[in-house]
C-alpha cells in the first residue's frame, strides 16, 4: 500500500511529456556518436553523415550526454566480436562447452564496457533533456584543435 | 486534579508538533526530489528503480553489414487497451534499444540478411536483454542469465525465445 501510494505520489510530481535530443553534425565529415538519454541505461551508438541530424527520444527527460567516439576503433572493435560469435556460436556451435558459452556471453557482456572505454579520450558534452522541449547537440570541426569537437545547449 | 488539563494541553501540542515536523519533512522531500529532477540530477528511472518498479529494456547492437529491422508487440495487453507496438531500423553497426517496456508477454521480429526470427520473451521489472544480429545468425542473452548450451543463445533456439 505505501508502495503504491508513493509510486502515485511521484508518478504525480514527475508527470513530464517527451523531451527530444536532436544531434547534428554540421561539420563536413561523418561522425560517429554515442549517446545516453536517461530513459536507458545502454547508449546508443550511430554514424552521422556529414550535414546531418540524428533525433533520441525520451519518455521522461533528464540528464544526457553526447560523446564522439573514434570510428575506425570503433568498427574495428565491433567487427571482432562480429566475427567471433559467428565463428564460435555458429560454426563452432557443436564443440562448445559450457565454460565456452559463459566465456562467450562474459565477451557480449563485455561490450558496454569496451564502448566506455572508447568514450574516455573523445570529445563530448551534456546537458538536460527538459520536458516538452527539444534539445541540441552540435558538431562542429575545430581547425584550432584539429578534431571534431561537440556542444550541448 | 489540576495537572490533567496541563497534561492534555501538553499532549495535544506535541501532537501539533509532530504532525508540523512530519510536513515539513514530506514538503521538503517532495521539493527536493522536484528541483533535483528538474535539474537532471535524478531521472524518473532512477526513482522507479530506488521503489522497485523499473519498466524492461532490449538493447540491439547491429553487427550485420545490412540494416536490420526490429519490432516490438505486447502480447498480454491490460483489458479494454490496444497493444504496445514499437519498432527500430539499425544501421551496420548501431546500437539502440527498446525502452521502457511495462512488464509482461511481448513478441520480438528481427529481420536481417542472415536471417529472420520470431521470438516471445517474458519481460519483468528490470529485465535487459541483449540482442546481437551478426552475419551468421542473431544471439541473445539477458542480464544475469547463464546459458549452458550454444542453443540458449541463438535466437532461433533460445528457450528465452519461448516464453
Amino acid at each position: 500500500m505505501i508502495k503504491k501510494i508513493t509510486l502515485l505520489t511521484l508518478c504525480s510530481i514527475l508527470l513530464t511529456g517527451c523531451s527530444t535530443l536532436t544531434v547534428q553534425n554540421i561539420s563536413e565529415a561523418g561522425a560517429r556518436v554515442s549517446v545516453r538519454v536517461p530513459d536507458s541505461s545502454k547508449n546508443f551508438v550511430n554514424f552521422i553523415p556529414a550535414g546531418n541530424i540524428h533525433q533520441y527520444y525520451s519518455e521522461y527527460g533528464g540528464s544526457y550526454s553526447v560523446t564522439i567516439l573514434p570510428d575506425e576503433r570503433y568498427r574495428e572493435l565491433l567487427n571482432n566480436l562480429n566475427d567471433e560469435i559467428s565463428r564460435r556460436l555458429f560454426e563452432e556451435r557443436s564443440t562448445l562447452t559450457a565454460s565456452d558459452v559463459s566465456a562467450l556471453v562474459q565477451r557480449l557482456n563485455e561490450v558496454n564496457t569496451a564502448l566506455t572505454d572508447l568514450d574516455e579520450f573523445s570529445a563530448s558534452c551534456s546537458g538536460t533533456m527538459a520536458e516538452d522541449k527539444d534539445s541540441i547537440a552540435t558538431i562542429i570541426y575545430d581547425n584550432s584543435a584539429n578534431q571534431m569537437t561537440i556542444t550541448c545547449n | 486534579m489540576e495537572e490533567q488539563p496541563q497534561k492534555k494541553g501538553h499532549f495535544v501540542r506535541n501532537c501539533f508538533i509532530f504532525i508540523a515536523v512530519v510536513l515539513l519533512l514530506l514538503v521538503g522531500t517532495v521539493t527536493a526530489l522536484f528541483f533535483a529532477f528538474q535539474n537532471g540530477y535524478i531521472s524518473q528511472r532512477d526513482i522507479l528503480g530506488f521503489i522497485g518498479q523499473l519498466p524492461g529494456e532490449i538493447s540491439v547492437v547491429n553487427l550485420e553489414e545490412s540494416n536490420t529491422n526490429l519490432a516490438l508487440t505486447q502480447l498480454d495487453p491490460p483489458p479494454d487497451e490496444s497493444p504496445l507496438t514499437d519498432s527500430l531500423t539499425l544501421e551496420p553497426l548501431d546500437v539502440a534499444s527498446f525502452t521502457s517496456i511495462p512488464p509482461g508477454r511481448y513478441e520480438l521480429t528481427v529481420e536481417g540478411s542472415s536471417a529472420n526470427y520470431t521470438c516471445n520473451l517474458q519481460i519483468s521489472s528490470n529485465d535487459i536483454y541483449h540482442i546481437f544480429p551478426t552475419t551468421s545468425g542473431t544471439a541473445i542473452t539477458r542480464d544475469g542469465y547463464n546459458p549452458q548450451s550454444a542453443d540458449e543463445m541463438d535466437m532461433g533456439t533460445s528457450s528465452l525465445c519461448k516464453q
